[in-house]
C-alpha cells in the first residue's frame, strides 16, 4: 500500500534503532542494505530528471 | 542498544518538500512516489549509524535537486508553523469558527491546513478560504469510506478461513450499501451482511453494528 505523505510528519520520525555494526542480526543488515540501495536507484533517477528539466526552465 | 538518534534537520526538508509538491507543484508527485515507502521500510528497522548516514545522504541530493530546480531553501520553511492571513479572510474564519464549525477536529483540521498552505510563509487570503474550509463535505465522505473499508476489514477477521467472499455494491443505485455472501449464498439471504449507506446509518447507528453482529 503505498504511503499517504500527506498525513506523515517526517519530521518527528526516527529511525527505529541504531546499532553497532556488531550487534546487527546480519540478515537484517543486509535487508536495510538492500532497501537502502533501493532507495539510492530511485534517489539517482529522480535527480537525473530533475536536473534535466530544471536545466531546461533555467 | 541505543535509541535511534533523531534527524530532524533531514525530517524537515523532507517535510518541506512533501508540502511543497503537495501545495505547489502536485505535477511533481514522482519526485516522492518512487523514496517514500523505500524511506518508510528503512525507518521501521534496526540499522547502523553507517546505514542511517547513506539514507540521510541520499534523500539531501534530492533536497539539494529540488532546491535547483525551484530555486527554494527547503530547510528554514516555516520553520515555526505560522500562519499569516489578511483582514477578510481572519474574519470570515472567524465566523465559520463561530456558525458553521461543528466540532473541534474542525477547527484543528483548518489549522493544519492553513500550515499546510503556508509552507513558505506566504500571506493567505479569502482566494484559499475554500481550501482551509470547503472540503469538509468531502473530507466527510472520505471517513465514511474509511468506516465502510474497517467493517470490511472486520467482517473479513471474524469469517472462518476458507470462507469464500463476495462483495457487491447495493442493487439500488443511488445507495452506496456494501455486501458480504458467505460460501456462495445468495446475499439476500439470511447469511449475507450488508454494511449500509450514509442515510441509513443517520437513521440508525445501529445499522452500522450489523456485519458484527450477525457474524456472530
Amino acid at each position: 500500500m503505498k504511503p499517504d505523505y500527506t498525513k506523515i510528519k517526517f519530521e518527528d520520525l526516527e529511525f527505529k534503532n541504531t546499532l553497532n555494526e556488531n550487534e546487527i542480526d546480519p540478515a537484517e543488515k543486509a535487508r536495510v542494505d538492500e532497501l537502502i540501495k533501493q532507495l539510492e536507484d530511485a534517489v539517482d533517477k529522480v535527480c537525473k530528471r530533475l536536473k534535466d528539466e530544471g536545466r531546461k526552465t533555467i | 542498544m541505543k535509541v535511534g538518534r533523531p534527524f530532524r534537520p533531514t525530517g524537515r526538508r523532507l517535510d518541506n518538500l512533501s508540502n511543497l509538491i503537495k501545495n505547489k507543484y502536485p505535477q511533481d508527485k514522482w519526485v516522492l512516489e518512487p523514496i517514500l515507502p523505500v524511506f518508510l521500510s528503512i525507518i521501521d528497522s534496526n540499522s547502523t549509524i553507517e546505514q542511517q548516514e547513506k539514507v540521510i545522504d541520499a534523500l539531501n541530493r534530492v533536497f539539494n535537486d529540488y532546491e535547483f530546480r525551484y530555486n527554494t531553501i527547503l530547510e528554514n520553511m516555516n520553520p515555526k508553523d505560522t500562519i499569516t492571513l489578511d483582514v477578510p479572510l481572519f474574519i470570515r474564519l472567524l465566523e465559520y469558527a463561530r456558525e458553521d464549525a461543528k466540532t473541534d477536529m474542525d477547527l484543528h483540521d483548518l489549522a493544519e491546513r492553513a500550515i499546510n498552505l503556508s509552507t513558505e510563509g506566504e500571506c493567505l487570503g479569502m482566494q484559499d478560504y475554500d481550501s482551509l474550509v470547503g472540503q469538509t463535505e468531502r473530507l466527510d465522505e472520505f471517513k465514511r469510506m474509511q468506516e465502510l473499508a474497517g467493517i470490511q476489514t472486520e467482517v473479513e477477521k471474524n469469517i472462518p478461513k476458507g470462507t469464500k467472499i463476495t462483495y457487491a455494491k447495493g442493487n439500488k443505485p443511488e445507495k452506496t450499501a456494501y455486501m458480504v455472501a458467505y460460501n456462495d449464498h445468495d446475499y439476500n439471504k439470511d447469511y449475507c451482511v450488508v454494511v449500509t449507506d450514509k442515510e441509513d446509518l443517520d437513521n440508525d447507528p445501529n445499522n452500522f453494528l450489523l456485519a458484527k453482529r450477525w457474524i456472530k
